[in-house]
C-alpha cells in the first residue's frame, strides 16, 4: 500500500477500530456506489449490493495485502458482488444486433457514416446526448456496462477490470470496445442519423 | 467474399472500413503496431466516414467520462456504518 495515511488506517481497523474502516473508505465511497449504482440500474438493489461489498471488504481485510492500490481493490470487490447479484436475479437486457455497425461485401459502411460530433460542442445539445447516453447505458448488457463504466469513467486498467469481473484482458478489450460501439449506435439514431 | 476483399487490401497495405472500426479501441489506445497504425491513418485520409466514425467513437468515450459523480446517498452509508457494528457486536 503506498499510502502512508491508509497503511496507518488499515493497522487501527486491523486493531478492532471501526470508525478507521470508514475514513479509509470515504475517498473511494462515492465511485464505488456509482459503479453498484450503474451495475444493478436501481437504487435499492444498489444499496443492497453495495453493503454486502462493504462488509466483503471489512471480512477481507486481514488479507489486504498491498498489491493493488486500496480504492482499486475495493472497487473490485464491489463491481464483483454487483455482477454476481445480477446473475442471481438474471437481470440481463437482451440486446438487438442492429445496436452494432453494419458492413457491406467490400467492408464499406451498410449505410452513410453521421458525424454529431458538432452538436456536442452545444452545452445544451452535450448535456442531452449524456442523458441519451445513460439510457443507453442501462440497455447495455450488465458486463459489458461494468466493463466501460470501470474503464470510461472510474479509469480503471483492463487488467484491473479483468480482475474484478473474473474475465480476461483480452475479453475485457473486447467486450468494452463492443460496448463503445453500441453506444455510439444508439447515441448516431439519437441523433438522427447512423 | 467480405474476407476475400479485406484480405486483398491488406496485401497491398489497406484496409476496408470494416478493419478500421475493429481497431479503434486499440488505435486510440496507441497500442497497435506502427505499420497497422499508419495504415489506418492512410485509410482515414481518404475515407469521410471512417473520419466522422472514429470521431464519434472518441466523443462517446469523452461523453461517457462525463456521466461519473461520487455522490452516495447518506442513508446508504448509515446503513454500511449500522451493519459494521453489528458485525463487531456480534464478534467479540
Amino acid at each position: 500500500m503506498a499510502n502512508p495515511n491508509e497503511s496507518a488506517l488499515l493497522a487501527r481497523v486491523r486493531g478492532g477500530d471501526l470508525s478507521a474502516f470508514e475514513d479509509l473508505t470515504r475517498p473511494y465511497e462515492g465511485r464505488v456506489y456509482q459503479a453498484v449504482l450503474r451495475i444493478t440500474r436501481n437504487e435499492s438493489d444498489a444499496a443492497d449490493v453495495y453493503q454486502t461489498a462493504m462488509m466483503a471488504a471489512f471480512e477481507k481485510l486481514d488479507g489486504f495485502r498491498g498489491d493493488a492500490a486500496f480504492g482499486t481493490w475495493l472497487y473490485q470487490i464491489a463491481v464483483n458482488a454487483a455482477l454476481m447479484h445480477q446473475r442471481a436475479a438474471r437481470h440481463n437486457p437482451v440486446v438487438a444486433e442492429e445496436d452494432l455497425p453494419e458492413f457491406n461485401w467490400m467492408g464499406g459502411y451498410a449505410q452513410p457514416v453521421h458525424d454529431w460530433t458538432d452538436s456536442a460542442e452545444d452545452q445544451l445539445s452535450r448535456s442531452e446526448l449524456r442523458r441519451a447516453l445513460a439510457d443507453a447505458l442501462e440497455s447495455l448488457p450488465d458486463l459489458e456496462r461494468a466493463i466501460v463504466w470501470s474503464k470510461d469513467v472510474a479509469g480503471m486498467s483492463h487488467s484491473q477490470i479483468a480482475t474484478a469481473t473474473d474475465s480476461t484482458v483480452l475479453a475485457v478489450r473486447t467486450r468494452l470496445h463492443r460496448a463503445r460501439l453500441r453506444l455510439r449506435e444508439r447515441l448516431a439514431r439519437h441523433s438522427g442519423g447512423a | 467474399m467480405k474476407r476475400l476483399v479485406a484480405r486483398l487490401m491488406r496485401m497491398i497495405g489497406r484496409r476496408t472500413c470494416e478493419d478500421v472500426v475493429a481497431t479503434l479501441h486499440d488505435y486510440f489506445e496507441g497500442s497497435l503496431d506502427p505499420r497497422l497504425a499508419a495504415a489506418i491513418e492512410r485509410h482515414f485520409q481518404g475515407c469521410p466516414d471512417c473520419r466522422a466514425f472514429s470521431r464519434t467513437y472518441k466523443e462517446v468515450v469523452q461523453l461517457t467520462g462525463e456521466l461519473g459523480c461520487d455522490d452516495i446517498p447518506d442513508e446508504v452509508r448509515q446503513r454500511v456504518r449500522a451493519a459494521l457494528r453489528e458485525h463487531a457486536a456480534a464478534t467479540r
